[in-house]
């Protein structure tokens, strides 16, 4: 024993020495790399502002016709980080030259990179180039990349670019759970409307994860002209879902869809046997002005629940059918309207 | 045009964006100030009377609400026009930037076209 | 060999055999925090952090602010609490009945007034005697309570709290600006499994802080605190992420940690009549999930997100160290029927288990061991291979875990700008094994002895605070 401690100590003591050297002589190199690589940002920064800013077509000079390696992935860089803070115009205008000048193209090549970081920054890139070309190629790598980091990092993209056309492999990927529901439900989000048929199908998916990332997208986006379709779906999944959570963010959802039906569907969740569906119920009941939401409301301020008490007192305050009891509930809610924190 | 050397404060903890909004803003010929912070940002707004302040809400050290508040509470700032930029976008932190005093709210990510005709319109209000 | 010196002889290869054993376990804690590392670094260049900032999908946080005679820092903290880079939270600062100006001096800065909140106790409190609210920052809700204690405030705020998540943090705690980001990231990517996470602490001493934001990063000037940087880093970047990787993280600091408020309140909120109810509630946290049988994680996050004062002077040191380690005392004593059930997985079966041998009865081993060591030397026993062996295995292996700490932290966070500090932080991890481990090891044997005798009454360590601005 006592001979394996003490080769266990001294190679410890080795990888100790070891280390200190390898840290020192990375630091320098980190010092010296990221030295060189922050001038040649610089050299184009001014370049690539003025190309994103502008309402120009042509790009800079400078920016056309360069050759070397280290120069193109500057440049590549600097047009995703500048392009990630803007949209409208200015983003089609960049996503119109990466493509023409290869940029694109080369970050989907390092989508099939060996080094798992690299497709992942690879993907990033793309979802800040926001060329929807690319759509397919990041789909490809959302549904059989080996690596979770770099699906989330396809998942994401593809919300960021914005196009529909991959909704189906991101709901897929949050049903076997290839990719975490958050990363999955902010992509749907950023995709907007336009991913809404594929949101209705999934109210209904056998698995909990996806019914409750399409209960809550669909509550966080605009629904247009599907509304009757839509109410329909979260109605059913308010009522009768066995999941707690997708019952809650169901009600939740269908405040922020409106409407005489929702209205009523809520009404009928402030009677859920769950203390949590009800108070969902009665948040949304508050954004939702009809006779049944002010009844529902009136009858939970009696809720065996104070949290429910609660939620209902500040829907009945803003639905304007407190009855003046001067319920302490009633007092907190009619103190926070007049304060205008609302 | 009539908006030649107004002076204009944006704040904002991005880089980026700072840098972006800057570039734009020059060109249209104002006059443009940057701060990094929400304190910084309030010491220039009452130290040069800018014409109009773009303020980030999410800010170190002081949030842009919390600037916004305190030149609407301030006389020497009196008829600043303020815009406020933001990628807080739900319809309660609108409310209260708009309670607050601000003039106009835009969300991040922005179009820098749409920012440059908000302000021209802001400052043709004068 | 008389009796006696078998007895010595034989317990000297017994504390040989449980440093080795050790040592093999932090071996594997390195190997899981290497990986987790890894996966961050990655991460970092995959994705930006600012995307959960513009998501509606961003869970609500509440976070809490117990205070107790907090008058010199706590306008400041919650000015900086207020410009945090995070969509939506409110802050709840709870007012322990302090007998300073704490509320006043927030009254006057933030417009307080009474506000007619219906406190509903779902964990009981200490009465609480009026809520305010402030007219010019919708965020902010102020509590005066009767004093019972830092768990009692924390209860009592967690009783205000309107979001989903609720952050319990110390008044005098110095937040990143994106601590709530990188802290809330794993309740949104993975909503229906993170139940809590926590992030690393780090030591402001010497550092350049203004307004209640760290400027510059920099070691402490007094030896004291600088090998508690040493210990930090050790504690956070090698032990958490390790334990975190395999679901068994049993501490999160009090000094920053994140919630979901439900299960909080359903398991009773913080025990006051502990000295660790930081690390109480994440046990007790497990035990309820893992009696329910549901899925779950406590996760650790990676990344700096909060930064406090630490004791310069050995007395404030020492008092720290015992409410530590009877703290720990405490938690194992009330959870001892989990340690080694099969049912409470890797924390019963493993880390349970190996914390109590390994930290709570770490210092009696350590103390003990020195005592065999000189008393077979001086009795003629051991070899000098033996004793070699032996300081070999304490001393270097002590240096071991804080170098290649370091080199996580080198790896992946890079937060001590300058080569020189570097330097500084391999030599301290030299120092420490010297006298300082020795040292602590005495305090933390007296806690544990303490705490076997008699059960002591939560309460506030005194530590003298010097407010969060300080001069340089």
């Amino acid at each position: 024993m006592i001979v394996a401690v003490e080769l266990l100590a001294a190679s410890q003591l080795a990888v100790i020495a070891a280390l200190a050297v390898v840290l020192t002589c990375r630091r320098i190199a980190i010092a010296r790399a990221g030295r060189h690589r922050r001038l040649l940002l610089d050299r184009y920064r001014d370049a690539v502002v003025e190309f994103v800013g502008l309402d120009d077509d042509e790009p800079p000079a400078s920016l056309t016709g360069l050759r070397t390696a280290e120069q193109r992935s500057a440049v590549g860089e600097l047009l995703a980080e500048y392009t990630g803070t803007v949209r409208g115009e200015s983003r089609s205008r960049v996503a119109a030259f990466v493509t023409e000048h290869g940029y694109a193209a080369a970050a989907e090549r390092d989508l099939r990179a060996r080094r798992s970081w690299r497709r992942g920054t690879a993907a990033k890139t793309l979802g800040d180039f926001g060329v929807v070309a690319s759509v397919d190629e990041l789909a490809d790598a959302l549904r059989l990349d080996a690596s979770p980091q770099v699906r989330v990092s396809a998942a994401r993209a593809i919300g960021r670019v914005g196009e529909a056309q991959a909704t189906a492999d991101l709901i897929s990927a949050c049903a076997m759970g290839s990719v975490p529901a958050g990363i999955v439900a902010q992509a749907l989000l950023d995709i907007g409307e336009e991913a809404l048929p594929w949101l209705l199908g999934a109210i209904g998916s056998p698995e909990q994860r996806v019914r409750l990332v399409a209960c809550r997208v669909v509550g966080l986006m605009g629904v247009g002209a599907a509304e009757a379709e839509v109410v329909a779906a979260l109605d059913t999944a308010a009522t009768t879902d066995p999941d707690v959570a997708v019952r809650g963010a169901a009600c939740h959802a269908l405040g922020r869809v409106g409407g005489l039906d929702a209205a009523l569907a809520v009404a009928a969740s402030t009677a859920d046997h769950e203390a949590s569906v009800r108070r969902a119920a009665c948040d949304a009941a508050a954004r939702l002005a009809a006779p049944e939401t002010a009844a529902a409301v009136t009858r939970a301020l009696d809720d065996s629940d104070p949290e429910v008490r609660r939620a209902a007192a500040r829907a009945a305050v803003l639905l304007g059918v407190a009855d003046g009891s001067g319920s302490p509930f009633l007092e907190e809610a009619e103190a926070e309207l007049a304060w205008g924190w609302r | 045009m009539e908006s030649v050397h107004a002076k204009v404060l944006v704040a904002d903890d991005e880089p980026h964006l700072l840098r972006l909004v800057k570039f734009r803003l020059e060109r249209e010929g104002y006059e443009v100030l940057t701060a990094v912070d929400g304190e910084s940002a309030l010491q220039v707004a009452r130290d040069e009377h800018p014409d109009l302040c773009v303020l980030d809400v999410m800010m170190p050290k002081r949030s842009g609400f919390d600037v916004l508040r305190e030149i609407r509470s301030d006389d020497a700032c009196a008829g600043m026009k303020v815009i406020m930029l933001t990628a807080r976008a739900q319809d309660r932190d609108v409310d209260v930037g708009f309670s607050l005093g601000a003039d106009d709210y835009i969300t991040k990510p922005f179009s820098p076209q749409e920012l440059r005709v908000r302000i021209g319109a802001h400052l043709s209000k004068r | 060999m008389s009796p006696l010196e078998q007895l010595v002889y034989g317990y000297n290869h017994v504390v040989l055999a449980y440093f080795a054993l050790m040592n093999l376990m932090y071996l594997v804690l390195l190997y899981h925090a290497g990986r987790a590392m890894l996966d961050r670094v990655q991460r970092g260049r995959m994705e930006a952090i600012d995307d959960l900032l513009r998501s509606p999908l961003a869970p609500g946080v509440t976070v809490i602010v117990p205070a107790y005679n907090e008058q010199e820092c706590i306008v400041e903290s919650v000015r900086s609490l207020l410009a945090l880079r995070y969509p939506r939270f409110q802050v709840v600062v709870v007012s322990d009945g302090s007998t300073d100006e704490t509320v006043a001096r927030l009254e006057r800065e933030f417009a307080l007034e009474a506000f007619p909140r219906v406190y509903v106790p779902d964990i009981p409190t200490a009465p609480v005697r009026r809520v305010l609210r402030s007219r010019d920052e919708p965020r902010l809700l102020v509590a005066e309570k009767v004093n019972g204690g830092k768990a009692d405030a924390l209860n009592c705020g967690i009783n205000l709290a309107d979001e989903e998540l609720v952050c319990a943090i110390d008044a005098d705690a110095i937040l990143d600006a994106d601590a709530l980001l990188l802290s809330c990231r794993p309740f949104v990517e993975h909503p229906d499994e993170v139940i809590g996470t926590g992030g690393i602490v780090r030591i402001a001493n010497g550092c350049r802080i203004e307004q209640g934001r760290v400027e510059e990063v920099a070691l402490p000037r007094s030896r004291v605190a600088a090998i508690q940087v040493v210990e930090y880093l050790r504690a956070f970047l090698t032990a958490r992420a390790g334990w975190s990787r395999v679901n068994a993280l049993l501490i999160v600091s009090g000094a920053f940690g994140v919630f979901r408020r439900d299960l909080v309140r359903q398991v009773g909120g913080y025990r006051v009549d502990t000295v660790g109810e930081d690390g109480e509630l994440v046990v007790r946290l497990h035990r309820a999930m893992r009696d329910a049988g549901r899925r779950y994680r406590i996760t650790f996050v990676p990344d700096p997100v909060c930064w406090t004062e630490a004791p310069e002077s050995l007395a404030v040191l020492r008092r720290q160290r015992n409410r530590w380690h009877r703290g720990l005392a405490e938690i194992l004593w009330f959870h001892r029927e989990m340690v080694g059930r099969g049912r409470y997985g890797a924390v019963g079966l493993v880390a349970l288990p190996a914390t109590i041998a390994f930290e709570l009865l770490g210092p009696v081993v350590e103390l003990t061991g020195i005592a065999a060591v000189a008393a077979g030397w001086y009795l003629g026993l051991l070899s000098v291979w033996f004793l070699v062996a032996f300081m070999l295995v304490s001393l270097v292996f002590g240096m071991f875990l804080s170098v290649t700490a370091l080199a996580l932290e080198e790896a992946s966070l890079r937060r001590y700008p300058k080569l020189s500090q570097l330097g500084g932080l391999v030599l301290y991890s030299l120092l420490e094994q010297f006298g300082y481990r020795q040292l602590t090891a005495v305090w933390r044997l007296r806690a544990l002895t303490q705490a076997l005798r008699s059960k002591h009454r939560g309460h506030w360590g005194a530590m003298d605070r010097r407010g969060l601005v300080r001069g340089r």
